[in-house]
């Protein structure tokens, strides 16, 4: 009995977001930057979505570049959509073709104009993760890629844990952490 | 040549000056979390304004003039600066310093040494999400009286700052 109480309040704990994540998003429409409308509710068929609030110019999003088209690698035969998400006023969709060809990303990115995206899920950074449930729109992590923007330091593969986790079919042990990088940079 | 000896001492003085500038120039100290409470709390009854940014950080750089006016213009007063970089300890003579030197800051620029972003973030405020800049007033207890997020102008440095000090 004392150890059933013990993992009841382990589970709710572990259950819960911060007041700073949205526990489910809304249904958004954003085009990709070669004009495609692209639906978040287009990857029901998906064990997890994946969106990666991300920048062109953010050294520290810049820093994960190999790391977020690993990720792609990785995952892609593993049924999780990876999305990208510029919010960055000042980027371009040409800026950021751009950049996914520089950088061989084979993800989808799409372009946040006037970064109403962000403000929904109150995305304040990039990098920034969130894993949603592809049907119920839940959040299911919210956060960091890793603990450091230098691979080498990297302790913690926080993002990879929880897919993981998902993919097993079991429920995200660690639902958020915090994210770091450059602020997003939004319409005033 | 007459006039060769006084060009050669003032190339001399020069060199002293020069020399000296750069002896007496801003260092860097790395920062863990026992130099972040020992920073905090061991104020000898004086308020401190800590800044946090980084080289990356467009706004960060933005503000920092506005800081040292501040600082210069207060440096009477009951109250220390002090800035903590995000960098990374290995980039103070390559990032850091060279945005530093110019400005020749006149408060002590730490570098953070904890382990991760996040320890450095909740040892610093655990509701702060880690956006920068960030600027906090630590009553002399080493209390936090004001969080600044975002990037301030000097009038709003300068009203936080007032308003510690006049309403401890």
């Amino acid at each position: 009995m004392f150890m059933k109480a013990i993992f009841c309040a382990v589970f709710i704990v572990g259950g819960l977001l911060t007041a700073g994540t949205p526990a489910t998003v809304e249904n958004f429409s954003l085009k990709d930057y070669n004009g495609k409308e692209v639906k978040l509710t287009d990857f029901k068929e998906a064990k997890a979505v994946v969106l990666m609030f991300i920048s062109t110019q953010c050294p520290v999003s810049n820093a994960y570049n190999e790391r977020m088209a690993s990720l792609f690698a990785d995952y892609r035969d593993k049924e999780v959509t990876i999305i990208g998400i510029n919010s960055n006023k000042s980027e371009t969709p040409d800026d950021i073709k751009e950049h996914a060809q520089e950088h061989q990303f084979g993800f989808t990115i799409l372009k946040d104009v006037n970064n109403v995206v962000a403000d929904k899920l109150d995305a304040n950074h990039t990098p920034e993760i969130y894993i949603i449930h592809p049907s119920t729109l839940e959040v299911l992590y919210h956060g960091r890629i890793d603990d450091s923007q230098r691979q080498a330091k990297v302790t913690v593969n926080d993002l990879r844990n929880a897919l993981d986790e998902i993919i097993a079919g079991k429920s995200v042990s660690v639902k958020e952490t915090k994210a770091f990088g450059c602020t997003i940079k939004r319409v005033k | 040549m007459p006039h060769c000896f006084p060009s050669r001492l003032l190339m001399m003085i020069a060199g002293i000056l020069i020399h000296f500038s750069i002896s007496s120039a801003q260092s860097v100290h790395a920062i863990d979390a026992h130099g972040f409470d020992s920073l905090r709390t061991n104020r000898n009854g004086r308020v401190l304004v800590l800044n946090i940014w980084a080289t990356w950080c467009a706004p960060c750089k933005e503000e920092f003039p506005d800081l040292i006016t501040l600082a210069k213009d207060f440096k009477m007063m009951n109250i220390d600066f002090a800035a903590i970089s995000v960098d990374f300890p290995d980039e103070v003579n390559s990032k850091i310093l060279p945005f530093l030197t110019p400005l020749a800051v006149p408060f002590p620029v730490f570098v953070s040494d904890f382990p991760s972003a996040e320890q450095f973030i909740n040892t610093v405020d655990q509701s702060w999400s880690g956006a920068i800049p960030a600027t906090i007033i630590y009553s002399p207890e080493g209390t936090q009286k004001v969080f600044l997020k975002g990037k301030q102008n000097y009038a709003q440095f300068k009203k936080a700052v007032e308003d510690v000090l006049t309403k401890p």
